[in-house]
Order: structure tokens, then sequence, then C-alpha cells
């Protein structure tokens, strides 16, 4: 009989959780850890075991098949490339206190696309091979060159077979003729919208004439096309405010989805905010904004998610589950989707072109007009899986989890740190450690919002098993 | 304090130890005859050494398995 490896971890309240590499999981006791590590299982130890889908017969090629799909559904294979963000301009007309973005002042000359380097950009997208697209405009504030949009949209969308777009504006100053490009059905709307309204004057609006300008063109955002804006928050670890009080500031728009994030330690932000020592803290407030939302959700029909914490639930549920960029394994960059900055040079992320521009490692991949090149990034790229990672093979969380090196590159200046001491392995370390307790919860509460943001009926018994 | 460690983890201890060393650098730890003796009273951390010993053991003996599937996916 085989039994494939199981990677366990003592659980909060009682007992410890048991993963294989294909992400299949149960919950056991101390007895079953014993028998397990000493070659004493017992018949109905491997009875479990075979059920469960962790053990099977030398000969059992089915069952052995059905373990690599398992596994295999677990990796990220990267697209051929078909997202593209764009910055048109780094020009912006607000100073936001954690601005994570390269921004210069809007009447700073010289930071938008020339003309040359517009026509570079179409040029480069037509030789792409992807039917399906999907362009972000960032800056800078990018509806300060509407123009560009226009002229890029209306290529890709005569160019691609299926395309779609997303701007990331701070819709604080929104023409009529920026309405109109807003409304098309293939355009969605990012914007930030902070904790609370407060704390958005404090660090974005500054006075309140302003607030209430972007606050009137959010809302008409919101009326006009409900489904297609998002809205990201921006935490100051120093300033957390009561999770109700964020959760009513997103309901109040009819925003449903609402991610914590902390002020970003790639970019210019950290000068002026606390990054580092902060893990504790942070994990703590996820973990009340977590209960937050249980609470919320039982009494209310409009249900809420934290983005992050249901997309690492999902990816624990089921694999496949790759839609967020920052947490694939293998956590390949500069393939499936590539940045290109305001003078058309080609980044792998987003996170990559601030740390370029702060001068911490150059991992510019080339540019518009020259072509790309990526020996760079596919150097960092050899080591973008935590497959074979000294600290990973022993985790149960090995197969939900993934890398983010540029995070790494970014914290610390290196990419080989031992994982444990890394802040992307404590964080979600911190999240699924969480999953994992709420999976095991009976509270019917707790199971409610479980359901909602897994996507499942219910929190099925037989997929949170245990073995005694 | 002295955790006693029995014969069935004794080819895996020393890859234990050296593992148990880089997660733990304050614990100073020495290897005696059937077990292990730790600078610490911590029983949290005497688990940490055990469940070490453990997984180095689980690792090592499954590792054929897991490689043979990695190869059959990767091709
Ligand atoms: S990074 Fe940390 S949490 Fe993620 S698999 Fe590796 S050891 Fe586990």
């Amino acid at each position: 009989m085989n039994v494939v490896p199981l990677k366990f971890r003592p659980m909060a309240d009682d007992g410890f959780l048991f993963c294989d590499d294909a992400g299949g999981f149960f919950k056991s006791d101390e007895g079953y850890l014993e028998r397990y590590a000493t070659d004493a299982l017992t018949f109905e130890d491997y009875r479990f075991l075979t059920s469960n889908g962790h053990a099977f017969d030398e000969g059992n090629h089915v069952a052995r098949h059905a373990f690599r799909y398992r596994w295999a559904r677990r990796f990220h294979i990267p697209s051929e490339l078909n997202y593209v963000i764009l910055v048109p301009t780094l020009r912006c007309n607000l100073s936001c206190a954690y601005c994570q973005v390269s921004r210069v002042n809007e009447n700073t000359p010289g930071h938008d696309w020339s003309n040359e380097t517009l026509a570079a950009v179409i040029a480069w997208l037509e030789s792409l091979s992807t039917k399906e697209i999907k362009i972000e405009f960032q800056g800078g504030e990018p509806l300060l060159r509407l123009d560009l949009l226009e002229k890029v949209r209306s290529f890709v969308r005569s160019r691609f077979e299926h395309s779609s777009f997303v701007v990331c504006t701070n819709l604080q100053e929104v023409t009529e003729e920026a309405w109109d490009f807003l409304a098309s059905d293939d355009t969605n709307v990012s914007t930030s919208l902070d904790p609370t309204v407060d704390l958005h004057q404090r660090h974005r609006t500054v006075g309140s004439a302003s607030t209430q300008q972007f606050l009137r063109n959010l809302r008409r955002a919101v009326d006009q096309f409900p489904a297609r804006v998002s809205a990201l928050p921006t935490f100051d670890i120093d300033a957390l405010p009561d999770p109700s009080a964020v959760i009513e500031t997103y309901a109040s728009f009819g925003l449903a989805s609402i991610y914590l994030r902390a002020v970003n330690h790639q970019g210019f932000a950290r000068k002026r905010f606390r990054t580092r020592e902060t893990l504790q803290t942070w994990v703590s407030y996820v973990r009340a904004f977590i209960a937050a939302l249980i609470d919320y959700n039982w009494n209310s029909e409009s249900p809420m998610e934290e983005y992050y914490f249901s997309h690492c639930l999902r990816r624990v549920i089921r694999g496949g589950h790759d839609a967020h960029v920052d947490l694939r394994n293998p956590n390949i960059v500069g393939k499936s989707y590539v940045v290109v900055d305001h003078d058309g040079a080609f980044y792998p992320t987003d996170e990559a072109r601030m740390m370029s521009r702060l001068g911490q490692i150059d991992l510019r991949m080339g540019n518009v007009r020259d072509g790309m090149d990526r020996r760079v990034v596919d150097t960092v790229n050899a080591e973008a899986t935590n497959l074979f990672d000294a600290d990973c093979i022993h985790c149960p969380y090995q197969a939900f989890c993934g890398v983010d090196l540029i995070d790494d590159l970014s914290r610390y200046g290196r990419i080989d740190l031992p994982r444990h001491e890394t802040n992307f392995c404590q964080r979600h370390m911190a999240i699924f450690d969480l999953a994992f307790e709420l999976l095991y919860s009976n509270d019917p509460k707790v199971r409610h919002s479980l359901a909602l943001w897994s996507g499942l009926e219910d929190i099925d018994p037989t997929l949170v098993r245990v073995h005694a | 304090m002295l955790i006693e460690i029995a014969p069935v983890f004794a080819p895996y201890l020393d890859e234990a130890l050296l593992r148990f060393s880089y997660l733990h650098p304050e614990v100073e730890v020495f290897k005696r005859d059937g077990c292990v003796e730790i600078t610490n009273e911590d029983p949290a951390v005497a688990a940490s050494l055990r469940h070490t010993v453990y997984r180095q053991k689980i690792y090592k003996e499954t590792f054929a398995l897991r490689q043979s599937l990695i190869e059959s996916l990767t091709g």
C-alpha cells in the first residue's frame, strides 16, 4: 500500500491537520500521528486513508492517476501573454499619502507616452498571438490621458476576438467624455476607497470639497454600472479602524468585496508608513475582520467577502484558483501578463516597476520599441515554485500556497531567505491556519459565510473529514 | 530536557537535528544514547523537535514515491 506523503501541523484548538501534495486533507489526533510516524498504521487507518484519497495499492492505476490529476490541478501553467497593464501617464491629480505607484504632479511634462511610444505600443499589441486580451490602464491617473485610452481601446477591440478593459482611476475628476468612456460594457472601473471616509480624506483627498467630489463620482459610478465597479482600501497599520466601520463604508456603496491590503512595502509608500514588524498586528486585525464579516453576513441580505481570505479558502477547497497573480505555484512572472510603463519599458509586474524606480533592482524586460528581453526575469523564474523548498516540503499548506519572489526581493533584497522567516510565509501560514480553523468549526454562522465565500452550497462533512 | 527517540527514527536523526537547529537557533541540541537533550524546558519546543524528526522520516521514506509522481506529472 502506498501512502502519499502527509504533512502535518498542530491545530489551534486540538488535534493535527494532515494534508497531501494534491491538497487532500483531514484532521486527526496525536495517536494517529504516532502510528503514522512509527509505521504502526492500523487496518482502520489504511481504510480511512484510502477512502480519503491519500493511499492506494501499488497496482491501482486509477487511484494513482486520480491523485496525479488532483495534484496537477494545483499547478499554475502560465497562459500565453493575454493580460497587459498599460501606464500611459505617471501624472496624477492627487498626491495620496500611501501612493504605491510612482507618480508625478499633474503639470509635470515628460511623463506621458509620446506619439512614438503610443505607435510602438500599438505595433507591439498587434504582434501578440492571443485571441483574447485584458488591458488594464494604470497611472498616475490614466483618465488624464483619455485620448490615449480611447486610441488603445478602439485598436484592441478591432484587433482581438475578445477584449476587456479595466481603468484604475481615483475617480477624482471625471469629465463627461470620461463617463462616456467608462460606460461601455467591456470596461470596468477599479478605484480606491479607503477604510472609512475620514481616512480617505486624511490620506487622499485632503479637503472636504475634494472628498465630496470623489464620493459623488463613486456614487454615480456604482449607480450607473454597479457590476463593473470595484474599490480597494489601503490600511495604515497604525490606524486600523473598527472592522464594522469599514464594512459599513463599503456596504453603503453596494460594494460586496473588501480586499484587506496594508500599505505596500513595495514602492514609495513605505517611506511614510510603517511596513516592517507589523505582521502580528495585521494578522490579528484580519482575524477580527473575518469574524466581523461572519457576523455581518448572518444578518445581512447582501453578503460581503474579504477578497484575499476567500481566494485562499477557494484554493484550499479546489485546485485551479489561480486568478490572483501574487499567489500562484509556480509563480512565473513576465509571461502571461506584463506592464508597459510610461516610457515603453516592459516590467514583469507593477511591483517590479516600483523596485526599479526605487533603484533596488532593475527588472526591466526590454521595451516596446526593441522587443522583450526575459533574461533577468527568467533567472528569477527558475526559483518560482515552492515544490522543492526546504521549508515548504514539510508544510501542510504547500498545495494551496505559492511564492512571491518579487515581494521577497523587495523586502530582503534576495530570494533565498529561509521561507519561514519571510513575511509571505508568515502571512500565509496565518491565513491558512484561520481557514482550517473555520472549516472545522461547527458554528452555523461560520459555515454560512464559508459556503458563501467558497461558492459551495454548504460545507459538506465529506470535505472536512476527521479521522479518530 | 531529555527527549526519548525511538530506534525507528535513528537513520533520520542527524538530518532532523540539523533542521531543528535551523528552525530554533536559540536552542542547543545534544545527541545522547537513544535520546536527545535540549537546553530548553518548554514542552512546545520538545514537541517541535519530535515533529521535526517525524517529518524528516516521512519526507525521506516517501521521497521515491513523491519523485515518481512529480516525474509523471512533469513528463
Ligand atoms: S511559504 Fe510558508 S505557508 Fe506557504 S507553503 Fe511554504 S512554508 Fe507553508
